[in-house]
């Protein structure tokens, strides 16, 4: 093997990428050929000097951000959905006539489907934290490291609550994005299971009663109680998922 | 067929959105511009979801980089073409005078004025910034997003020989460019 391929090749066995042929024929030139060594030497420092000091550049978190939403944009795009609940237009039926019928499906069908994206957005922040394993900002199980660390982060105070008795220990809280704004997320853990608590705000003030549902093979639950809007998400199972919320509850807001 | 759509979404958002820094870090290097990268991401993640449906599961990053990639060597070339067409102007009309000042100058110093600086990052990250595009790829994807040869040859799509020739060539480049020598050490 001459220098001029040997230092080719070089390459491929300082990356562990040749077969054994060749690793071979490279360390039996190496054993002879001084200038293939010191060049072997030159490599090893560029290497360590290139992982150490070169920039990985990391996105920006508005670009995050801006894919999710042009993603659900597209999306919603090639999917327009007026979803109308069935209770919704029985009642309507049952109370109006037909022009206030009308009207009535206009307005809920808004309604709803702003209601449908707000729960397609906890559900995939829900996904999203798992599959891109962003669990949490600030991981802990006391809630009174967590609650404090959303100071200055969120307009509001979440209530933290440590459930680790109850079989459900807190593993962390981190911030999210949800309805266009900044959002507090506390994650919970059930034995292999993990459970997302979104809150925020709720506009209307008012207390409502808890729902339950599922979306993409997830279960939801949500309501509203002293001006914050609460979407629980998580993968286990109903039974448990209702101790869950039952507790996160407490005396309040009767399911 | 709206739960199909749902379903495609979380796909997506599983498969590639874990590979936005991988993403980014590829435009970044190879645009060598911040916002420049961060439209190219974006319009490849478009691109991405578009073509979800030719995505057969298996490796979500090197199909996403491949995407990227080839968005960054699509806004070379047509920066290349604006680049020829400004100059062109400027040869016929009065030099210089319409140019946006430093638009691009800094990041595309002068070659030999960067092989004197030092092996620091700042030096370093010239050294790489100057390497043509093809080497500055293979070399980012290779020590930064440690990649095997075989993933960046897809990704690229070259043959694994010319992954381990470009590297080759693209490390002696550099090497030359850092005059690293033994007394910095």
């Amino acid at each position: 093997m001459d220098c001029t391929r040997a230092s080719e090749l070089l390459h491929g066995y300082l990356d562990n990428e040749l077969d054994a042929m060749h690793v071979e024929e490279v360390e039996t030139h190496l054993a002879t050929c001084v200038s293939c060594r010191e060049e072997r030497e030159q490599q090893l420092k560029l290497r360590s000097l290139l992982q150490a000091q070169a920039t990985r550049y990391a996105a920006p978190a508005h670009l995050h951000r801006q894919i999710l939403t042009s993603v659900c944009a597209a999306q919603r795009r090639q999917q327009p959905r007026a979803w109308v609940p069935m209770g919704w237009l029985q009642f309507g039926a049952s109370l109006a006539a037909a022009v206030l019928l009308t009207s009535t499906i206009t307005y809920y069908s808004v309604v709803a489907s702003n209601a449908d994206r707000v729960v397609d957005e906890v559900v995939a922040a829900h996904v999203r934290s798992l599959v891109t394993n962003r669990l949490t900002d600030v991981e802990s199980s006391d809630q009174h490291t967590v609650k404090p660390w959303f100071n200055g982060r969120v307009d509001f105070a979440p209530p933290v609550k440590d459930l680790t008795e109850q079989g459900f220990p807190l593993a962390g809280g981190r911030l999210d994005y949800v309805d266009g704004r900044p959002i507090a997320a506390l994650l919970y853990r059930h034995r292999q299971h993990w459970i997302s608590v979104f809150m925020w705000p709720d506009q209307s003030g008012n207390d409502t009663a808890t729902r339950r549902f599922s979306r993409r093979g997830y279960a939801i639950t949500e309501w509203s109680s002293d001006g914050l809007r609460f979407y629980v998400v998580s993968d286990i199972a109903g039974p448990e998922l209702h101790q869950f919320v039952t507790l996160l509850q407490g005396e309040k807001t009767p399911g | 067929m709206g739960l199909d759509d749902q379903t495609t979404g979380a796909r997506f958002e599983a498969a590639v959105l874990p590979h936005l820094d991988a993403a980014y870090n590829l435009a970044r290097w190879l645009t060598r511009d911040e916002h420049a990268a961060q439209d190219v991401v974006q319009e490849a993640y478009l691109r991405a979801l578009k073509f979800f449906g030719s995505f057969r599961g298996g490796d979500g990053r090197a199909w996403i980089l491949a995407i990227v990639r080839n968005a960054c060597f699509d806004w070379l070339r047509l920066r290349r073409a604006q680049d020829l067409h400004d100059s062109f102007d400027e040869d016929i009309h009065s030099p210089s005078l319409d140019r946006p000042a430093g638009s691009m100058g800094s990041e595309a110093a002068d070659p030999e004025s960067s092989a004197a600086s030092s092996a620091t990052a700042e030096g370093l990250g010239n050294a790489l910034a100057q390497l043509p595009p093809e080497y500055r790829e293979a070399l980012v994807l290779r020590e930064l997003e440690g990649l095997s040869y075989k993933e960046i040859a897809s990704i690229t799509a070259v043959p694994i020989g010319t992954v381990m020739s470009r590297l080759a060539r693209a490390r002696k480049r550099l090497q030359k460019r850092l005059r690293i020598e033994r007394e910095e050490y």
